[in-house]
């Protein structure tokens, strides 16, 4: 099931800013949203949390569509925005907690796992600590281990490894394998090719709010045959490309 | 070379010497702004009553008053030694200079001499203000001459002058004092002046801060072209000016310069307890939190009944305190309405998996906590003061009226049309 995008037409205002983008990531597999910075791609992923609602086009999340049954579209969401967002009002242990309501999750089991996240990107100490007292980075860590205490069916992540510390960044790609090895979808965005190209499944190359090519490393190379073989050598053929345009 | 980089100098000079009139006509464009918005009708009648009640309680009292009273060149010196502090050098820099402007550092002290002499001008205006307030008290209180008056105020400019010298002399030397003893210098030096002063003659405190005043402008001028500045100690100042003014204009509307702090307000959190209970709803502890701890909205909730306690303490008749009373839940309830949207612009709050019904029904909990407890401490002071059984059943049941009208019926319809 995990996500279906059908035919989506959407951006900010009337004037469309992805034109008719079609894309899936199946249960247990992670896809990578690659493309220029202005190519589509948070638009894409707003569309897909919600915020935005399509001009034409559908949107399932695990068979489900926002406008019939928003409550269990949203339930199945777990989301790293590419910058921290955080209620400035409530401690690290508030957050966590209020997540846990919001989604109706076991308070006790999944403290359990929290706290091991918390150990993990060596926040356990820091409880009660409001955001204001957070680096860049430790927010961003918060988020992640917001988004990764939860049993989400889909992970959307935007940008994850910007700020983050090598180790952090390793942690993080370890969970995104742990989560696609208990059949979720996640779908990433990312700059970073070196690490999209070792951990993603499949890549979805967006270029002007169009799908430019999807599919894996080699379904890629045969698209762009002269180019080379790594993912950095085709996108930046796509962007040459799109500079003689 | 050398010729096109010469021309390009004084081309920096130039620009940086217009700096601070163009950094000064934007800084009064900005405060302008905002004193139309503090200076609005209401608030300048509510003033003119205030103040003319204020200065007919002063007259009333100079009637009294006898002749040469013992403490009035204490009070005197209290006054002027407290009115000496207020008025800071606004050297009107911002972050940013500390990066662009670091290269022309050593042209920067014509800037920093215009934003000494702007900041005296203006401290001036205080100083000159206070002194003339004073003016009929120092004829009674201290029986001085008007001559004697009018060097007692010009010494008060003149050490102000020398204030300010030493204040600009902290940012242009890189030994820096601590706060503290800044804050000994700028009062005992204060109060050697005016108890010379007041105490032995006018004329001797004059010629004492004539002195004063000569020593901070051999010692600005002695570390003047020594050139390098303390950016750091000059911009976290002028922040910190300019906090102060955000900060009370943000009394009146919204500066987006002033983020509301957060407090823990640990005493807070059995309240919550009570208020949640056993709701999983996550925006009833969304709500608690944010109304308990951001400063601005709680600080407004306390203000106000605080404010409504200490009138209702004072007025005797049964209807002007219903009124008081009445009006405070209203206004109190009014300004907590926009906190309904505070969560709005998190993408969280709009990935939750949570009705609109959810989120009104806890804020909906939460203002009437709120609510009920400020009238209820309106209530208990109310019949304290005045005590009867009458009294008591009428606030109740007025209070409770309110509460069921205004979160019941109104809070929705208000909510829903915004």
């Amino acid at each position: 099931m995990g996500i279906e995008v059908e035919h989506l037409v959407g951006g900010y205002s009337q004037v469309p800013v992805l034109k008719d983008v079609s894309f899936s990531v199946a249960d247990g597999e992670v896809v990578g949203l690659i493309g220029l910075n202005g190519a589509g791609k948070s638009t894409t992923i707003n569309h897909i949390i919600g915020l935005l609602t399509p001009i034409r086009g559908h949107i399932q999340l695990g068979g489900v569509d926002l406008k019939t049954d928003p409550s269990a579209y949203k339930q199945q969401i777990a989301y790293i925005p590419e910058l921290p967002v955080l209620y400035d009002e409530l401690t690290l242990q508030e957050t966590l907690t209020l997540t846990m309501m919001a989604y109706g999750l076991d308070v006790e089991k999944t403290w359990i796992r929290a706290h091991e996240l918390l150990k993990t990107f060596r926040l356990d100490n820091k409880l009660n600590w409001f955001p204001a007292n957070f680096s860049k980075g430790m927010r961003q860590k918060v988020m992640i281990v917001n988004a990764f205490m939860t049993n989400a069916k889909v992970f959307i992540i935007d940008e994850p490894f910007l700020g983050l510390d090598p180790v952090a960044v390793h942690d993080l790609l370890q969970l995104i394998e742990e989560a696609r090895g208990r059949g979720a979808a996640v779908l990433m965005s990312t700059h970073v090719l070196a690490n999209a190209e070792k951990y993603c499944d499949r890549f979805i190359l967006l270029n002007q709010g169009e799908v430019k090519v999807s599919g894996t490393l080699d379904q890629l190379r045969a698209a762009f045959p002269d180019v080379g073989d790594s993912l950095d050598d085709i996108y930046l053929a796509l962007a040459n490309g799109e500079r003689n345009d | 070379m050398i010729f096109i980089w010469h021309l390009q100098m004084v081309n920096v000079m130039t620009d940086l010497q217009k700096l601070f009139s163009q950094r000064l006509s934007r800084h009064a464009g900005q405060l302008l702004k905002y004193l139309r918005l503090v200076f609005t009708d209401h608030f300048v009648i509510a003033l003119f009553f205030f103040f003319g009640a204020l200065g007919f309680a002063y007259q009333n009292e100079l009637k009294t008053l006898t002749l040469g009273v013992w403490w009035g060149p204490w009070l005197t010196m209290l006054i002027l030694v407290i009115t000496l502090q207020m008025g800071r050098l606004a050297t009107l820099l911002e972050p940013a200079d500390a990066v662009f402007l670091l290269p022309a550092e050593t042209t920067l002290h014509q800037y920093l001499k215009h934003a000494r002499n702007y900041s005296l001008l203006m401290a001036s205006f205080i100083q000159i203000a206070v002194g003339v307030v004073l003016l009929p008290f120092l004829a009674r209180g201290d029986q001085m001459t008007l001559l004697e008056a009018a060097i007692l105020i010009m010494t008060q400019l003149i050490t102000k002058a020398a204030w300010m010298n030493w204040q600009l002399q902290q940012g242009v030397q890189q030994v820096k004092h601590s706060i503290g003893q800044v804050r000994l210098v700028n009062w005992l030096g204060a109060i050697v002046i005016f108890g010379l002063s007041l105490f032995v003659s006018v004329w001797v405190g004059l010629i004492a801060a004539l002195l004063v005043l000569s020593a901070s402008i051999a010692g600005l001028g002695k570390r003047w072209h020594n050139g390098q500045l303390a950016w750091q100690s000059l911009i976290t100042n002028e922040n910190g000016r300019m906090m102060v003014l955000y900060r009370f204009f943000n009394l009146f509307t919204d500066v987006p310069q002033v983020k509301a702090t957060v407090r823990r307000r640990r005493y807070l959190d059995p309240l919550w307890k009570l208020v949640i209970g056993h709701s999983t709803n996550p925006y009833l502890f969304l709500f608690t939190r944010g109304l308990g701890r951001d400063s601005d909205t709680f600080g407004l909730i306390t203000r106000l009944t605080v404010m409504g306690m200490i009138i209702l303490i004072f007025l005797t008749n049964q209807w002007a305190s219903l009124v008081v009373m009445l009006l405070a839940i209203y206004l109190i309830g009014f300004q907590l309405l926009p906190f309904y949207r505070e969560y709005e612009g998190k993408v969280f709050t709009h990935l939750f998996p949570v009705t609109k019904g959810q989120q009104l029904s806890a804020f909906k909990t939460v203002l009437t906590d709120v609510l009920t407890i400020c009238a209820v401490l309106f209530v208990i002071v109310d019949v304290a003061v005045n005590w009867s059984w009458l009294r008591l059943l009428i606030d109740v049941v007025a209070m409770a009226a309110e509460l069921i009208i205004f979160i019941g019926w109104y809070s929705g319809w208000r909510l829903r049309k915004s």
